[in-house]
């Protein structure tokens, strides 16, 4: 870690001790709280990673890991900035026009403009590729038609990224375009889709003729597919990955439950949490280097979720002597388990990437 | 990222290079007994492998010498272990580190770090105190490990487990648990280079079998278990030139139990990746998995191995699995 990083962690920790929150696991996905992600924002905890012209901080990756590794680690409520921060910021620097930096980055960085992904689709799943909303050019911009689904946080975002094809072609990854949509365009119905608690994250969205405007283009018409891998470093590699459960864990060693058995195992989620924050690290590390870590991101994602569902087998037995508190961490965990194992790229997807990337 | 970057690429390249010219002995045997073993070992010495921790002095751990010496020590054994071949290197290289005295440059040297194993065929004691003797044959009854290694049972040394590892010098036994992992990350990766090189060059049903779902899938696993491994490995080399005890106590535990888990995972899926041929004596493969198994099994005396290093808040936990900083 650089001192930069180490001066991050260390303002974290002070909003965090100030900021009246209940810590909560998957805290990046349900732990919603607008102020609290502007007030990043206000003390420059968002963006560390962006040209100062646009809000940044013109820090690196790593910085960026410090940050979020610290809200995790404290269970904060960052959900609200968590999507257009991680990924639509750093796209739009990387492929977006200098318009589209001017007009999204600034309020990104602030916390004002909060996104959700459109990428997955019915009957598609993990396959993105497959993608069959479709954007036709008209004279004003484009006019967008499809449905997508289980995109988390649609109903209080501010705008969507949405992938889209833009042409047919015989290679499923051409022809496929991201563009931006604002959620109160004309057109645009976003329904709930209640996960098994009966909380509403999920959203399906369709899109009936929504007119995008012809500059809200994220990069390269057709070049959709090869900017999206690039995205999918960010989503699937950070910290988030393997941290959604660490509250419940470090709830149940303050509180002293681990028995014999328990300490024995926490040994090896030990040693996998350290392992973890090891790849978390050097995927950024790699990231500021200028790589894509795509196959490093997936073993990231793979490993984290399965780090996550042990953590939730660890403390399931120690759960009689537990205060209600550390009930209501570990009915999160259980609860938002299936979930965790399937955004991001399922696991048996993610394992056939690791093959592929190591012939 | 594999580990073999830090090490000194010129001396790996050449224990790859010897090794493919050894011969190899007859399973299932007293390696010792063979007449592999002692063309074996006697490369090793010619090479000076076995001296190559001799001079070593890990006081200041992040010295540049200190460094190079760790690194090429690191690297010797796993490249042999990589390439299936149990010697007493590991071993040596402990013992002759421990002592202030001279030993023969041949001498197959064993330190109460090995906890029995090759000390059947020992030529040189080293006991904890640093102190050298030649072995006197008790008529105690030799026993021989899964990697063919001869070794003496425990509870015929009169005493041993953690207790017996309590008594030893810190740094010694810090870099002996250092040297284990290496040699388990050397068999790992070579049982997995020849499962994923089997999955890619056998054919079955018109097609290679890495081209089966559910083969590939294996081969994920593989890779990520095998990237655990070198991780874990990595932090503990890591945390050594650091020099802070508890930090590094941690990080072998730790290592340890990933080694553990891995080894059983690697061990089963190369060999169900492998098919019938992987469990014959002609496959390489069981060179590298019958060596696995014995170090997994290496010193592990109670369930409770370690427990006292384990964190007991979350400042701790965060601060001890928080990554040694980079130029360590």
């Amino acid at each position: 870690m650089t001192d930069t990083s180490e001066d991050l962690r260390r303002r974290v920790r002070e909003l965090v001790a100030e900021w009246d929150f209940t810590p909560r696991c998957d805290s990046w996905a349900s732990g919603y709280d607008t102020d609290f992600s502007q007030e990043l924002g206000r003390r420059g905890l968002l963006a560390v990673t962006w040209p100062k012209e646009f809000g940044g901080a013109e820090g690196t990756n790593v910085d960026r890991f410090a940050v979020s590794e610290e809200l995790l680690r404290a269970g904060a409520p960052v959900a609200a900035h968590w999507v257009g921060e991680r990924q639509i910021g750093p796209s739009l620097l990387r492929h977006g026009t200098r318009e589209l930096q001017e007009e999204f980055c600034p309020e990104l960085a602030r916390a004002k403009y909060r996104f959700a992904l459109g990428m997955s689709e019915p009957d598609a799943g993990s396959d993105l590729a497959a993608a069959r909303t479709r954007a036709v050019r008209d004279r004003e911009g484009w006019r967008v038609t499809g449905r997508k689904i289980w995109t988390s946080g649609a109903h209080r975002a501010t705008h969507l990224y949405l992938l889209a094809r833009t042409s047919s072609e015989e290679d499923k990854h051409a022809g496929l375009t991201e563009f931006i949509v604002s959620t109160d365009s004309p057109g645009i119905t976003v329904s709930p889709i209640l996960d098994l608690r009966g909380e509403h994250h999920f959203n399906e969205v369709v899109l009936e003729d929504v007119h995008v405007p012809g500059h809200w283009v994220i990069g390269e018409v057709g070049a959709g597919w090869q900017q999206v891998v690039g995205q999918l470093s960010f989503e699937r590699g950070g910290p988030e990955r393997f941290l959604s459960t660490y509250p419940l864990l470090t709830a149940v060693i303050r509180a002293g439950l681990a028995d014999h058995t328990g300490l024995r195992e926490l040994r090896a989620l030990a040693g996998r949490l350290q392992i973890l924050r090891r790849w978390a690290l050097e995927n950024a590390r790699a990231m500021d280097a200028g790589h894509t870590p795509v196959t490093q991101a997936a073993m990231s994602k793979y490993l984290g979720n399965k780090f996550e569902m042990d953590v939730i087998e660890w403390a399931r037995p120690l759960m009689p002597r537990a205060d209600r508190n550390i009930h209501a961490l570990y009915d999160q965990a259980v609860a938002t388990s299936p979930a965790s194992g399937i955004r991001g790229g399922a696991a048996q997807v993610m394992l056939s990437v690791i093959a592929k990337g190591h012939k | 990222m594999s580990t073999t970057e830090e090490f000194d690429p010129a001396l790996d390249e050449a224990v790859r290079e010897v090794v493919t010219h050894l011969p190899r002995p007859r399973a299932g045997k007293d390696l010792t007994r063979t007449d592999a073993f002692r063309a074996q070992w006697n490369t090793a010495v010619e090479l000076g492998w076995t001296g190559i921790l001799d001079d070593a002095d890990f006081t200041d751990p992040g010295s540049p010498e200190s460094r190079e010496l760790l690194d090429a020590a690191c690297g010797a054994v796993t490249a042999l272990a990589r390439a299936g071949f149990a010697l007493p290197l590991r071993q040596t290289l402990v013992a002759r580190y421990a002592t202030a005295e001279a030993l023969p440059a041949d001498a197959i040297a064993v330190h109460p770090t090995a906890y029995g194993v090759w000390e059947p065929a020992a030529t040189a004691l080293v006991a904890a105190d640093g102190t050298v003797s030649m072995p006197v044959d008790g008529g105690t009854a030799d026993e021989v490990d899964l990697a063919g290694r001869p070794y003496r049972l425990m509870y015929e040394m009169g005493e041993g487990g953690d207790e017996a590892g309590e008594a030893l010098p810190r740094r010694v036994a810090d870099v002996a648990e250092l040297l284990l992992l290496q040699e388990i990350l050397g068999a790992a990766e070579g049982a997995v280079a020849e499962a994923r090189r089997y999955v890619t060059e056998r054919v079955q049903f018109g097609s290679p079998l890495i081209k089966i779902p559910a083969v590939r899938t294996i081969a994920g696993e593989l890779t990520v278990s095998l990237r655990q491994l070198d991780t874990a490995v990595h932090e503990a080399r890591r945390r050594f030139r650091a020099g802070d005890e508890h930090s590094l106590h941690f990080a072998l535990i730790t290592a340890r139990e990933v080694a553990s888990a891995v080894s059983t995972e690697v061990t089963r899926a190369a060999h169900q990746l492998h098919g019938a041929m992987g469990i014959t004596e002609e496959a390489s493969l069981h060179w590298r998995t019958k060596l696995l198994w014995a170090d997994r099994d290496e010193g592990v005396f109670s369930r409770d191995r370690g427990l006292d290093a384990l964190p007991a808040d979350e400042v701790e936990l965060w601060t001890l699995t928080t990554p040694a900083r980079a130029g360590t």
